[in-house]
């Protein structure tokens, strides 16, 4: 094969490499926010920060460093979560689950209590403290931020 | 034919420094580690808080390409790469801890890949953009492969990553078009006095 023959390869491999990273970028995202592996926080109708499992594990962390609790628990509470994406200053929270489970309105009062808690299939679900502990959402897809 | 294997032999043990590493001469393994070398200063030296993915690739790949361009054999690249790992793990370079050697090794194991299959014509401009950007993407690749194993959230892996290829094949190929162009202009210097 000439020079000129694999340049030309070479050239659609790259084309090829930026085109699909994209496309990988999309799929990842699309995926990720149906199984609630990859969730969004939407705010003025657009993406303000996506979480994950992983992130939740790590705020969580983070909060109870914060606070020198010694709790072993990966759970960290929602307000320090949007806290962490500069999420402040908000009428009430809209949460979505998989599927067809309820949908949640929550006002900024009521989120004190809610805790974000990560599965173990990288997923994580919504619990409400001051409710004993109830699961609100098993596995969580969305959160719709509205001012 | 057994007096003149065992003078080949003999030969071989007067100089053995011809067959250092990988069938390369101890000379080009020194100027090896000497570009292994630079591209991990650069890397410190030129260390810029833009925030942009892949602006290291523009002389951390000139670099790596314009060392196999010079000294072209099999090996070149992993020996830059594994010396650059070395030293940036030596620096405290990157937050991968001593991880980060493989970073480094697997651009230089993909060049020395890659010049066969562009049969060593590292001096043709087009050779250097399209080898600059698949080792600078196989940098970014090697990342998120560090980043899998030291269990970095998977939003933080996969956000960004069409922009982050942009850039690193945008950034790889300067590079390699450096590299092509300092590569003609040393490879004729260089030819006589770096025969090993």
């Amino acid at each position: 094969m000439t020079i000129n023959k694999r340049i030309g390869i070479g050239l659609l491999l790259l084309v090829l490499v930026v085109g699909g990273a994209f496309l990988f970028e999309q799929l990842i995202k699309a995926q990720g926010s149906r199984n609630g592996k990859l969730v969004p926080v939407v705010q003025y109708d657009k993406i303000a920060v996506y979480l994950d499992a992983g992130v939740i594990r790590q705020l969580g962390e983070q909060e109870r460093e914060r606070k020198q609790s010694t709790g072993n628990s990966n759970e960290v509470s929602l307000g320090f979560v949007l806290g962490s994406a500069g999420i402040g200053d908000y009428k009430y929270i809209e949460a979505r689950g998989v599927g067809d489970s309820e949908e949640f309105k929550l006002s900024s009062r009521e989120i004190g209590s809610i805790v974000l808690s990560p599965n173990s299939n990288s997923t994580f679900a919504m619990i409400d403290k001051a409710d004993g502990n109830r699961v609100l959402l098993k596995e969580v897809t969305k959160f719709h931020v509205t001012n | 034919m057994k007096d003149m294997e065992e003078e080949k032999t003999a030969a071989d043990l007067e100089n053995p420094a011809d067959n250092f590493i990988f069938h390369i001469g101890l000379a080009d393994v020194i100027r090896l580690t000497m570009f292994g070398t630079l591209i991990s200063v650069s890397r410190f030296v030129f260390q810029l808080p833009v925030g942009i993915p892949g602006h290291t690739s523009v002389y951390w790949m000139g670099l790596l390409i314009l060392g196999k361009g010079l000294i072209p054999k099999f090996g070149a690249g992993a020996i830059m790469g594994i010396v650059s790992g070395i030293l940036a793990v030596v620096f405290g370079l990157g937050k991968e801890g001593p991880l980060l050697v493989f970073k480094c090794i697997v651009p230089g194991v993909l060049l020395d890949i890659l010049a066969i299959l562009f049969l060593q014509k590292l001096e043709s401009i087009w050779v250097g953009i399209i080898i600059g950007a698949l080792i600078s993407w196989s940098k970014l690749l090697a990342s998120i492969a560090l980043g899998v194993i030291l269990d970095i959230p998977m939003v933080f892996l996969a956000m960004g990553f069409g922009y982050a290829t942009l850039l690193h094949v945008i950034f790889g190929a300067a590079g390699g078009v450096l590299a092509t162009v300092l590569i003609k202009r040393l490879k004729p210097r260089l030819a006589s006095s770096w025969q090993s």
